[in-house]
């Protein structure tokens, strides 16, 4: 497993990169992606949604795709970049390595807390 | 109708995005906005409204990650300096009120006057220097602003060094040469930010002395505290959003605690000769302030 080179990413940036797995999303598809991706626990505000989304695209891990008129109003759709994906990935693998310590717990941990009790 | 209204609602908490960030997304952010809302609301939700106007606040800083922390660090150094001259010219100005109020115009009074007008004059400079971005004829004013009015003293140096106005512009001086290795990435303030600044000196320096003529002029000489404290709450409440201006609330602090040490060894260094507040809350407003902005800056550098 690779190493992960940079900070962890906050959880809003995690769903919304992982909401973009998928395809090319406009804004409140992105929201509604993050509630049902995070089992209704993060419901994002717009504000907070582009805040992030700003940032992603300054570091090169989302882009726009495209743009379309809905009522009226543009509408941005919103993709992941080579370097999201990447990013993606090796931020869910530093998280299932985290997870396995606690769902499967090593050998030299049991056996400590054998010895312990 | 009601839609219509809550559009032209959130479209009024938008302002708070730079204008350029609101032509190119205003319609986008709208849309969003207005698909996540329950069509029958006629007023925008707390939790909307209160994202979209600390988005905008944090959008008219652009903060990008990897430079964000760097950035506020050295823009709120730069607002420090600009702080600690405003500070020292709002005493100072309260100063020449209250000198120029005093009927009895002895030699005493004439020097206090002549010492008051040249620092007014002298930080007055400064700050336009400053606020101009002009770093190393600031340095040169600041090394003056310090010299010019001691040396006009009757009594120089006896009782300066107790003074938070005289020790302001030397706390400032290794910041403005520190600005030297500022790195380049660091944007500089737009020329509309700077024109704002000015304008909110000028504020502050003409609400003290304004608060100075209508107290009693020797009790609230040289302490334009209720102008310093309003504007630190705000500047404490903000700092949620940005982290720069507490990087300048922590350097007015230090002034007031060299003053205050230098009150102490003048009164015989005894331990009763030190003002205990000024040498407990000093230092405390410092480093929580320094701590918040160090916690702001690497939440900031995470995306």
């Amino acid at each position: 497993m690779s190493q992960p080179s940079r900070s962890p990413l906050r959880e809003p940036s995690f769903f919304i990169l992982a909401a973009l797995q998928a395809g090319p999303r406009h804004g409140y598809s992105i929201i509604q992606a993050v509630v049902d991706l995070s089992d209704g626990r993060l419901k994002l505000a717009v504000g907070t949604l582009y805040s992030v989304l700003d940032r992603l695209a300054g570091e090169n891990f989302i882009e726009v795709t495209g743009e379309e008129i809905v009522n009226g109003r543009a509408r941005r759709y919103y993709v992941l970049t080579d370097a999201g994906r990447c990013t993606l990935v090796e931020e869910a693998d530093r998280l299932a390595q985290a997870a396995s310590v606690v769902v499967r717990p090593a050998r030299s941990t049991s056996s400590i807390v054998g010895y312990a009790t | 109708v009601s839609s219509e209204q809550l559009e032209n609602r959130y479209r009024l908490l938008l302002r708070a995005y730079p204008s350029a960030y609101r032509r190119e997304r205003g319609d986008e952010l709208i849309e969003a906005v207005l698909a996540s809302e329950d069509t029958a609301r006629h007023w925008p939700s707390p939790r909307q409204a209160t994202a979209l106007i600390t988005g905008g606040l944090r959008a008219r800083r652009n903060p990008t990650r990897g430079r964000a922390g760097t950035a506020a660090w050295w823009q709120g150094i730069e607002l420090a300096t600009i702080a600690l001259i405003t500070y020292a010219g709002a005493i100072i100005a309260g100063q020449v009120y209250a000198s120029l109020s005093i009927l009895i115009v002895d030699g005493y009074a004439v020097s206090w006057l002549a010492q008051s007008l040249a620092a007014a004059s002298l930080l007055a400079a400064l700050l336009v220097t400053l606020i101009g971005g002009y770093r190393r004829t600031a340095a040169g004013v600041a090394l003056t602003a310090v010299v010019v009015p001691t040396l006009l003293n009757p009594h120089p140096l006896i009782d300066d060094w107790t003074h938070v106005e005289w020790w302001a512009p030397i706390v400032a001086l290794p910041l403005i040469l520190a600005g030297a290795r500022r790195p380049a990435t660091v944007p500089q303030f737009s020329r509309r930010s700077r024109l704002g600044l000015l304008g909110l000196c000028a504020l502050v320096i003409a609400a003290t002395v304004i608060s100075v003529s209508y107290t009693s002029i020797f009790d609230d000489l040289g302490r334009p505290f209720f102008v310093v404290l309003a504007l630190a709450l705000v500047t404490v409440v903000y700092g949620f959003i940005d982290p720069r201006p507490l990087i300048a609330i922590a350097a007015l602090a230090l002034p007031g605690l060299i003053a205050t040490v230098a009150t102490g060894l003048n009164n015989g260094a005894s331990i009763g000769s030190f003002d205990p507040l000024g040498m407990g809350v000093r230092p405390a407003i410092v480093i929580v302030a320094l701590t918040w902005v160090a916690i702001m800056t690497r939440r900031e550098a995470q995306l």
